[in-house]
């Protein structure tokens, strides 16, 4: 729960970082600082209003919530429980105004050991889609799960169903299964340009889990199936630097020319300045324009920039690229509207 | 045997100043990280954070009548009332069932929020908040913290009585984990005797040999002895070393320290001490020696150190009475 509280000379430390100016290298204390202030150790409600801080001049801002269930990545247990956490999202939700800025995601994961089957999968999720305001689902795979695992059948067919959005992870990071890989099940559709099941390490088998070639198999069951594959793969696949050479990026952009139900969002990847161009030619092109969503991955991102400046500069950038449209208001407001719709939620 | 005594008082003069620099020092480490708080936070979340439920120890922790008592957003606090933690367990509990319903409204396009209701009478504490506990606790998946609840929840048919169980719970429990803690310390007060012993050269050993070869140290320091013992009987009397102010703390390392500088103690570092001790040329091999030989004497301290500047002192006034007592040889 409180990092901070545990080790009270981190907290000093890093409050003390975060006042003294050391020139060059102030920036990127100051981030890392405030990273640390920010994640290690507040609650949920603290966190948003320090990120609401940054839009209080915007007029109706809202957030997309992401939570996260990391229990079953082999990694241990964590401090306080799933449950624990939407609870108390929905009761902060509850409360002011948050009700309607706050547009939190559930976080879905087969492997809890009390979903036995997809049917109990799908009874424990539709309450907090009919009682508690939720209106997306969110999925990981890095952390030890593929995203056509048979036990999410039918809440996919639910989904589709409902237009209910699914926002899966799609990049390689350090957040990934970290338990044993030994006998790890093959999947049930193995894709061998995809699936190399002799890598022994969780950091390189997350790749495994993860890649955008793994949805072709979910839309041929649920073709009209509303997914978003988050962070476009990432920057090093937008600017193909990184070792798949842009083959994430050219995989998710064909899913969305071929289905116009399929999304992709630039959260963390827009830290990096080099894919300004790319995301904007993507913007300008009515094949993929409708179906790139903002995003900055708040509080993760902040290591790297302030949110503020992440906005700013992507917007700055977008809105030189056009004179009939402004192509943030297209990727910020338009489109996560149409992504949202559903029968729980619109806008 | 009045040699015996004179070295037994100023061994213990010896490490009661000593004790009491390392006492300050562990009081004030374990404000810095805020021990007392991490342990009571720990002793909480050993028993209400129930993973096959949710954890109700950060639930009582963000309750606002504990979040109140936090110095900083990023702190526990270091004490929790009993009444204070029956108030915030059985508010907890008698919401945890109650989530409150967010629906979209498809005509507003805005949620609505419909707040849970409670059970009998909302004004008075009457037994609709028993009533509505107990249905927090059938509610539970069964786990021992369901059990030590509905065990709690025994008996109880008013506020005042569920209230009254929970708050002697939680004295009851209080006072088995004072127990632990109190070990934890002395394993911290042995780490700082160590480091004391070892930056101040505190050899019991070669303490308990000086004082019974030096007679005129020995005698200054019983004198010395003498008076602070009339001079502090009061202090100690009244007050339990815990709880002793930082300020307060702080003067008397001080002072100790000062005292120390001024008596002529069997202490520190001194090359002189250190060589020529051993029948072996060369001055590295003496000092090498002569510190391998004087780490049962360090740690024996580290020891001594640990056991308290108060029960030092008690020490020092116990002896000083049978000193007073034996008669001079006629």
């Amino acid at each position: 729960m409180n990092f901070m509280s545990r080790y009270p000379i981190a907290a000093s430390l890093s409050r003390f970082f975060a006042r003294v100016r050391f020139g060059a290298i102030d920036s990127q204390l100051e981030r890392v600082t405030k990273f640390a202030s920010i994640g290690l150790g507040t609650s949920q409600e603290t966190i948003f209003n320090t990120l609401e801080e940054y839009y209080n001049s915007w007029g109706d801002v809202r957030f997309v919530i992401l939570t996260m269930d990391m229990e079953q990545m082999g990694a241990g247990k964590p401090m306080g429980n799933y449950r624990t956490q939407l609870e108390e999202l929905v009761r902060i939700r509850a409360r002011g105004h948050y009700a309607n800025k706050l547009l939190p995601f559930l976080f879905v994961d087969p492997r809890r050991p009390e979903f036995v089957n997809g049917k109990v999968l799908l009874e424990w999720v539709k309450p907090w889609f009919e009682r508690y305001g939720f209106c997306g689902i969110k999925m990981y795979p890095a952390l030890g799960y593929y995203p056509f695992d048979e036990k999410l059948d039918d809440l996919y067919d639910w989904a589709e169903a409902e237009q209910v959005p699914i926002l899966y992870h799609c990049i390689q990071g350090v957040i990934h299964y970290r338990g044993s890989l030994n006998g790890y099940p093959k999947p049930r559709h193995f894709i061998p340009e995809v699936h190399n099941l002799n890598l022994k390490e969780g950091k390189a088998y997350q790749a495994n889990f993860t890649h955008p070639l793994n949805y072709h198999k979910v839309l041929e069951r649920n073709p009209r199936l509303k997914i978003c594959l988050a962070h476009y793969g990432g920057e090093e696949e937008l600017t193909r630097r990184g070792p798949n050479k842009g083959a994430w990026y050219d995989a998710i952009r064909n899913l969305m020319v071929n289905y116009k139900n399929v999304y992709t969002d630039i959260s963390f990847t827009l830290h990096d300045q080099s894919t300004f161009p790319i995301i904007a030619k993507d913007m300008k092109d009515p094949a993929v324009q409708q179906q790139v969503l903002f995003g900055t991955d708040y509080y993760v991102v902040q290591k790297d920039k302030d949110e503020g400046d992440l906005r700013d500069e992507l917007r700055a950038f977008l809105n030189a690229q056009s004179e009939e449209k402004n192509l943030f208001d297209v990727m910020a407001s338009e489109n996560p509207k149409a992504f949202l719709r559903s029968s729980f939620y619109s806008a | 045997m009045p040699v015996l005594v004179d070295v037994i008082i100023s061994f213990a003069l010896i490490f009661l100043l000593f004790s009491i620099l390392v006492s300050g020092m562990a009081e004030l480490w374990q404000l810095i990280i805020r021990k007392r708080a991490l342990f009571l936070h720990d002793a909480i979340n050993d028993v209400f954070n129930d993973h096959l439920n949710k954890n109700y120890a950060h639930l009582i922790y963000t309750h606002p009548l504990v979040d109140r008592l936090k110095e900083k957003d990023t702190t526990y606090p270091h004490y929790i009332a009993s009444g204070t933690f029956a108030d915030a367990l059985i508010d907890i509990i008698r919401n945890d069932h109650k989530l409150p319903e967010i629906k979209f409204n498809h005509e507003r396009k805005a949620y609505d929020v419909t707040h849970a209701s409670y059970s009998g009478d909302v004004q008075k504490a009457g037994d609709g908040i028993v009533k509505d506990f107990n249905e927090g606790i059938h509610a539970m998946a069964e786990s021992d913290l369901k059990q030590l609840l509905r065990t709690v929840a025994f008996g109880a048919d008013d506020y005042a009585s569920l209230k009254r169980n929970v708050v002697q719970w939680f004295n009851d429990y209080m006072s088995a984990t004072s127990t632990w803690y109190k070990r934890g310390m002395t394993k911290m007060l042995f780490g700082f005797g160590l480091i004391v012993a070892l930056v101040f050269n505190v050899n019991a050993v070669h303490i308990v040999k000086e004082l019974y070869d030096q007679k005129v140290m020995r005698d200054e320091l019983v004198s010395y002895a003498k008076e602070y013992v009339a001079k502090n009987k009061e202090f100690y009397d009244g007050q339990k070393m815990q709880n002793i102010p930082i300020d307060l703390q702080v003067q008397r390392i001080q002072e100790a320290y000062k005292e120390s500088r001024a008596l002529n103690l069997p202490v520190g570092w001194r090359l002189k001490d250190m060589t020529n001790k051993f029948d072996i040329p060369g001055m590295t091999t003496d000092i090498i020696l002569y510190l391998l030989m004087s780490i049962p004497g360090w740690l024996i301290a580290a020891a001594a150190l640990s056991y308290g500047a108060d029960n030092w002192f008690n020490i020092l006034s116990r002896f000083i009475n049978i000193r007073t007592s034996i008669k001079p040889k006629e």
